[in-house]
């Protein structure tokens, strides 16, 4: 996908860089509460990006002990939805989290990693509908888990993308 | 029960209607799998009737809180025999090649006639056994309820309790009415897949609902056929294959109220070709058929990224070279007449040659015409040459009265 613009109707409405902005953030701040570090770029864009397909969303586990090779293993549907989608959906998520750098919703190290400046975003996940609040529900918990099973490389490996 | 909490409180009620509905579609979709010699009708001889080519299978349903019991005693026992009893002593229901079947949610406790009445394979079946247990409830229930039930079960002949007993069969523990939803969802996505499941049974519970309430508004509407069930399923189940979108009879049947586009972008463009009346009435209803089909499908999520976004794109180029095309032929010094004449070229062509489709199975042709529409609405494509220009003069003087 290319300009906003560009996009449908229904598109901007669901992709716009406000929201996707905020999914970034969600997975940066799931990564701070689990990990207490500041989170890689690769990670915010990957977390949003599976967060907003419903397919990988509705599978995600409870809790962040399960092993992510093996949730992979078992919900195959998952690979083939990254692979049909993540592209698309990575081009939506990049303006938002560019958004959410200018407007400092997060911020940037000198490595290259991404913090949540305090005070930016409630701990609290509230949204106007449910499928709002799932979402961003989704990213946290991506934060949390996804690098529970070692590099980012491994994940991405896993599910079939690259940065 | 309920009656003396809340005269008034009827969820109960609704609960077993909402549960009839489902269990007689769940029905349909079991006899499904095996062909399409059946029907199922809904009201017509007990809550649900079945017939088969040479049988018949009446359905009571009773759907209980759960820890209830089916006792010797309980009301929706007799009140089901007294139905059934009714209909074979007025030779309404040939015992021969009919059977009987009591479905409840409630437990039977072991011993009880409800009990020794399930089938076979259940290992404790004895007739004898279950009318004899009922034959004492009877001479031992004073319940004034059940007197109707009582009497009718009185005016048949030993041989024909008889009778009606040995097709009785009961099952209790039936799965209530979210396990029988449960059990749809299952079977749709051995249809669809797990990703198309519930917006596939949402449209198929819609059609069977709408087709249960013709039949019993029409008594001449016949009950559902093996046949008509499997053209329906097959059809729905077509909408949601990868090349192809559902579109929700609802949405292709939306008449719109025209005064409240007069205002749009799309209506404007369409007044700069001078459209008659009727025409723009048909672009008002292609717009909003397509505007809320796209948002349902959108909501369901049954569109991958970007899809619509690559759609909406070959249009404007398709569209885009045509109108290049129009600019070249007209030139610079073409008179007003020669523009508008050119413009509904442009028009007809979008209205009704372009071959573009979201999907290539679905050939619903207001999706075209009103994505065509929303394109103009956004002013990503025009019919007059003049389209910019003429629609932002026509802004200007809200613009220049707001502060």
């Amino acid at each position: 996908m290319s300009e906003f613009v560009n996009l449908s109707r229904e598109e901007r409405a669901l992709y716009n860089p406000a929201f996707t902005a905020v999914l970034t953030a969600r997975t940066v701040q799931g990564h701070r509460t689990q990990f207490g570090q500041p989170c890689p770029v690769a990670l915010a864009v990957l977390g949003a990006v599976m967060a907003l397909q419903p397919a990988v969303r509705d599978r995600l586990p409870r809790n962040t002990n399960a092993g992510v090779s093996r949730w992979v293993e078992e919900n195959r549907t998952v690979k083939v939805a990254m692979t049909q989608n993540a592209t698309a959906l990575a081009a939506v998520v990049r303006p938002g989290l560019l958004f959410a750098l200018q407007t400092t919703l997060l911020s940037c190290t000198d490595q290259g990693l991404l913090n949540l400046p305090t005070g930016r975003l409630k701990k609290v996940i509230t949204g106007p509908t449910e499928e709002v609040v799932a979402i961003q529900k989704a990213a946290h918990m991506l934060g949390r888990w996804l690098p529970s099973t070692g590099s980012m490389s491994t994940v991405m490996t896993l599910l079939g993308v690259r940065p | 029960m309920a009656e003396k909490a809340d005269p008034f409180e009827a969820s109960a009620s609704a609960i077993g209607y909402v549960y009839q509905l489902r269990k007689a579609l769940h029905l349909c979709v079991e006899r499904h799998g095996q062909g399409i010699d059946w029907s199922v009708a809904i009201e017509a001889g007990d809550d649900i009737e079945e017939v088969h080519k040479d049988s018949t299978v009446y359905y009571q349903l009773k759907h209980r809180a759960p820890g209830v019991s089916l006792t010797d005693a309980s009301t929706d026992l007799w009140k089901t025999l007294r139905i059934w009893a009714h209909a074979i002593a007025g030779h309404q229901l040939d015992l021969e090649e009919t059977d009987l079947v009591l479905m409840t949610t409630a437990e039977l406790p072991s011993g009880s006639a409800a009990s020794l009445l399930q089938p076979v394979v259940a290992g404790c079946r004895d007739e004898a056994g279950a009318l004899k247990a009922l034959t004492e409830a009877r001479k031992a229930s004073t319940n004034k309820d059940l007197k109707k039930a009582f009497a009718s079960f009185d005016t048949l002949t030993e041989e024909q309790r008889q009778g009606m007993v040995s097709r009785i069969q009961v099952l209790g523990r039936a799965p209530d009415v979210e396990a029988v939803g449960d059990l749809l969802l299952e079977r749709a996505v051995t249809a669809v897949g797990h990703a198309y499941a519930q917006p596939f049974l949402i449209r198929l519970e819609g059609w069977f609902f709408q087709r249960t309430i013709r039949q019993l508004r029409a008594r001449d509407v016949d009950a559902i056929s093996g046949n008509e069930f499997d053209q329906v399923f097959t059809d729905y189940r077509n909408q949601f294959r990868p090349e192809n979108l559902p579109i929700d009879e609802d949405i292709a049947d939306l008449e719109p109220n025209l005064a409240t586009y007069s205002d749009h972008a799309f209506v404007r463009q369409l007044n700069l070709l001078n459209i008659s009346a009727p025409r723009v009435g048909k672009a008002v209803r292609d717009y909003m058929r397509a505007f809320t089909q796209r948002s349902r499908w959108s909501d369901e999520n049954l569109l991958l990224p970007g899809e619509i976004s690559r759609f909406e794109r070959r249009l404007v180029e398709e569209w885009g070279e045509l109108f290049d095309e129009m600019r070249e032929e007209l030139g610079d010094e073409a008179a007003e007449v020669a523009k508008v004449a050119a413009a509904r070229d442009i028009y007809r062509w979008a209205m009704s040659q372009v071959q573009r489709r979201i999907r290539p199975d679905c050939d619903e042709p207001f999706v075209v015409k009103g994505s065509f529409h929303m394109l103009a609405d956004d002013h990503r494509v025009g019919w007059h040459i003049d389209f910019t220009t003429r629609l932002m003069s026509m802004l200007e003087p809200t613009e220049a009265t707001t502060p």
